[in-house]
């Protein structure tokens, strides 16, 4: 969805036509885990599309990252939003308040078949894999 | 009669003498050399760096030890199976004897901080607390299983 998903914004979301919801899937580790909940502290403070796009536009800086330097790393990216309280959302991070929730979930959706991804869901049909826009945008006209 | 034994016996205590010395004589060389190379190894060692012991010398090329043998650096404390006083001559490779070291800082991070692209986009929660964005009540649901990897 990196590639294509300001196309799909500009296209169907922001007009009013698609909702286009994020879930995580914890494939790869620590680095996944620590993001997921980086981005969902953001989202405590209305920041989670905001942070969203940094953590896909930085995304080889977080892979080049050992596992233990993710948190001040991300604490130094959440610095970097625009009126996002940097106490609350460090406090999030290192108290790791979103992570159980985000586990939960998870272990929910493997129980779906959700178990790589990326995988999109639209109108009921799955597509596994990274799509175009003209594979999205197909499967989006067939719902409506 | 009693100066005459003394003198007999300082004769026979010169001929022991000079038969040890004779004896002894083909072996001096030896004798020295084995002098100097126990003062060799018995010399104290150089000052390190005060850096640890994994920081290269200067110049990067282990130095000459007072053998005249090029040694790679040991470990403190590694067992040696070399007797005191048999030096070993080791010969190390230019190319190994040279450690190179190369420090890479951290890449900056590049991509910008969020942009406006959703901007004046309604932003809602799923009933399991995800992040959705887009009006609720659009008639089509994308859902993006992700990781930010």
């Amino acid at each position: 969805m990196l590639t294509v998903e300001p196309q799909v914004i500009e296209k169907y979301v922001r007009p009013g036509r698609v909702k286009l919801v994020f879930r995580d899937v914890l494939n790869h580790g620590e680095r996944t885990i620590r993001t997921s909940e980086a981005a969902q502290c953001a989202g405590q403070q209305g920041q989670f599309w905001q942070m969203h796009e940094l953590l896909f536009a930085r995304q080889e800086t977080t892979e080049r990252t050992a596992p233990a330097d993710l948190v001040p790393l991300l604490q130094r990216w959440g610095a970097e939003l625009p009126g996002l309280d940097p106490a609350s959302f460090n406090s999030c991070l290192v108290e790791r308040k979103t992570q159980q929730a985000i586990q939960a979930a998870d272990a929910a959706q493997r129980r779906q078949g959700i178990t790589s991804q990326p995988i999109f869901e639209i109108g009921g049909r799955r597509l596994l894999g990274l799509q175009s826009l003209a594979q999205i945008s197909a499967a989006v006209d067939a719902v409506r | 009669m009693r100066g005459d034994g003394n003198l007999r016996n300082l004769q026979q205590l010169t001929a022991h003498y000079n038969a040890g010395i004779a004896r002894l004589k083909p072996h001096a060389h030896l004798l020295l050399l084995s002098l100097l190379l126990a003062a060799a190894c018995g010399s104290p060692p150089e000052p390190q760096a005060a850096s640890g012991p994994s920081s290269p010398t200067a110049g990067g090329t282990p130095r000459p030890s007072a053998t005249g043998a090029v040694t790679a650096a040991a470990p403190t404390g590694a067992p040696t199976g070399v007797p005191t006083g048999a030096p070993t001559l080791i010969p190390v490779p230019a190319a190994a004897a040279t450690p190179i070291v190369v420090s890479v800082p951290p890449p900056p991070d590049a991509a910008p901080a969020a942009g406006p692209q959703y901007k004046g986009i309604p932003v809602s929660r799923t009933q399991d607390g995800f992040y959705a964005l887009g009006a609720p009540e659009a008639p089509v649901t994308i859902t993006d299983y992700s990781d930010f990897l």
